[in-house]
């Protein structure tokens, strides 16, 4: 199978790293330096999403969003100007539900599958091959794409045939660490601030239903002084936003979620454009006026 | 050791039970609550026939007013505790009141450990119990076999009060936990995704909680996950906000579930548990979980 590849920063540059070697690839990006890498590697450098879409079976695209999305497939060379009968496109961008499920449907007419296989996780998991997968869409389609995917990640769920649920899942997973991650650290300012010791709240937390992933992972690790997270806040705000709407879009009320995405957008307006979500960690204690961190010294106690 | 258990309800009733295996325990349930006796189990007739043969008295009651008016009111079961003996509280109340009481019974020579246990569930496996301890770090250390037996995982946070504040703390992001995870499986629903797609993936994802593993696979059935009533609950919640109002911290989650466990608790009665919580988000969001279990529907 020939395959194609759009879309080589970060996230879709180390996806697309797992496809060189195990299938004929054609790369195109904005970047040059990066295409020359891909080349270098042995892949092909295409000069258009129509030329992309002539020499593969089976195009991937890892956008920055689906507007993005919509310019390569069906703007000026665009992937339709090469799509017939019988291909495939597989959209890993965290775009919006709706927006896919309305690209698929326009590919159809020619005879071509489009589906949402958006990626989940950590860089480093993209990078060893484990990030989760949350593909969705037509059965047939997604069983001749699936060794490609799991090319990429050994870990693919498929989650229905129905376009646009996989980009759907990410964003509420999105929504669901975001609003666990600062629920958690909120109340354990709290702790904190009355003098118990961090260690102790979270061990207290792991063996509790107050475990999730910022009490097995990010609480230890402000304990060891290590960074958990290297994500730009902008884009959490992004995708918080992204993820709500869904809710608001249907009416669904989102009390919780509002107040993630409160302190995500003071958090962002306070430490400015460039800020890291790690820095959230300091806009909590400062709300609460208190350390996370253990204080050896003097234990932080401000009593009630 | 002779155990003297003075508590009401079926989280009381289950540390008894975990109890009667390593000690003579007997009890008094103030609310007159049969499913405290155990085989083997000593029923007092009172709190003073406790008080005078134990030389650990635990205490598991609804609130702390209910521990002062056992210690201090008529009863007068603070008269009654000779030097030496230690109280293992693990009732609810605030950090505060619990050092008061621990100063005041250390002038008696009677030591206090505000002892609460965290947990949703009365026969909770290991993973999803947790018992945090305050008082002083001797009389914990010499306790700490009972209060391990009492609950498998013992966390001690520090002097007296911090026990409670360790439990309200995990109490406030269990809820959280809880909250949001039936908002997010709303949000999936209402947009079309299966309740089992949702949990097989969220739970191998960065979204994962404990109430998102134990919840999500129970919401189509409506399984029960918790016998904890939303009203002890929703206790707990408020108290929670009191600390953040006495140490300055702003609790903006925990403030928000507070609400929202009262709000359910009114709603649904004394009889509800955190698993009524469900039908909130159901009628908020005009949608039914059970419909929602698997989905074949292309579009």
């Amino acid at each position: 199978m020939r395959v194609g590849y759009i879309g080589l920063g970060a996230m879709g540059g180390a996806l697309a790293r797992h496809l060189v070697g195990k299938y004929t690839l054609t790369v195109l990006d904005l970047n040059k330096a990066v295409v020359a890498d891909f080349e270098a590697l042995g892949a092909r450098a295409g000069s258009s999403p129509a030329d992309v879409a002539r020499n593969s079976d089976l195009v991937l695209l890892c956008l920055p969003r689906s507007s993005d999305v919509e310019k390569v497939i069906f703007g000026p060379a665009g992937l339709v100007e090469g799509l017939a009968a019988g291909k495939i496109v597989v959209d890993q961008t965290s775009g919006v539900p709706t927006e896919t499920r309305a690209f698929a449907q326009r590919l159809s007419e020619l005879g071509v599958s489009l589906f949402d296989a958006p990626v989940s996780g950590a860089m480093a998991t993209a990078i060893a091959g484990t990030i989760s997968i949350i593909a969705s869409g037509p059965h047939e389609a997604m069983q001749k794409a699936l060794p490609v995917l799991q090319s990429i990640s050994s870990n693919v769920f498929h989650c229905g045939e129905r376009v646009g649920n996989g980009q759907t899942l990410k964003a509420v997973n999105n929504m669901m660490n975001a609003c666990c991650r600062f629920a958690t650290l909120e109340a354990v300012a709290m702790g904190r601030k009355y003098g118990v010791p961090l260690q102790a709240l979270t061990q207290a937390l792991n063996h509790s239903t107050g475990r999730n992933y910022t009490t097995t992972g990010m609480l230890p690790n402000i304990a060891e002084g290590r960074q958990s997270t290297k994500f730009a806040l902008a884009l959490q705000v992004k995708d918080m936003n992204q993820a709500m709407l869904l809710g608001f879009d249907r009416d669904v009320p989102l009390p919780m979620a509002s107040v993630a995405r409160g302190l995500l957008q003071i958090g962002l307006n306070t430490l400015g454009e460039n800020a890291q979500l790690e820095q959230m960690i300091s806009v909590i204690e400062s709300m609460a006026n208190t350390r996370l961190a253990p204080d050896q010294a003097t234990q932080g106690s401000a009593r009630a | 050791m002779n155990i003297g258990y003075i508590g009401n309800g079926p989280f009381a009733a289950a540390a008894v039970q975990r109890l009667l295996g390593n000690h003579k325990v007997a009890v008094f349930s103030p609310a007159q609550d049969r499913t405290l006796q155990f085989a083997g189990v000593r029923v007092a007739a009172n709190a003073r026939e406790i008080a005078q043969g134990s030389d650990v008295l635990v205490l598991c009651l609804a609130s702390h007013a209910d521990v002062r008016e056992l210690l201090g009111g008529s009863d007068g079961l603070a008269q009654e505790l000779s030097a030496g003996k230690v109280i293992i509280d693990q009732s609810p109340g605030e950090p505060a009141e619990a050092r008061a009481l621990a100063e005041e019974l250390r002038q008696r020579g009677v030591i206090l450990l505000d002892a609460p246990v965290h947990s949703e569930v009365v026969d909770a496996p290991a993973e999803i119990a947790t018992l945090t301890c305050g008082g002083p770090v001797d009389a914990f250390e010499s306790m700490r076999p009972l209060l391990a037996s009492l609950c498998p995982n013992v966390v001690y946070c520090g002097d007296s009060g911090s026990g409670r504040a360790a439990n309200l703390v995990v109490g406030a992001v269990a809820a959280c936990n809880r909250l949001i995870t039936y908002e997010c499986a709303s949000v999936g629903v209402k947009n079309g995704l299966a309740l089992e797609h949702m949990a097989a993936v969220l739970n191998q994802s960065s979204g994962a909680n404990s109430a998102s593993a134990r919840v999500l696979p129970a919401l189509g059935e409506r399984s029960r996950t918790a016998d904890l009533s939303l009203s002890a609950a929703a206790h707990e919640l408020k108290l929670a906000s009191r600390l953040a109002m006495q140490c300055g911290a702003p609790l903006l989650f925990g403030n928000v579930a507070g609400s929202m466990y009262l709000a359910a608790a009114s709603r649904f009665g004394a009889t509800s548990t955190l698993d009524d919580l469900a039908s909130c988000f159901e009628a908020a969001g005009g949608i039914r979980f059970q419909d929602a279990k698997t989905r074949t529907t292309v579009a």
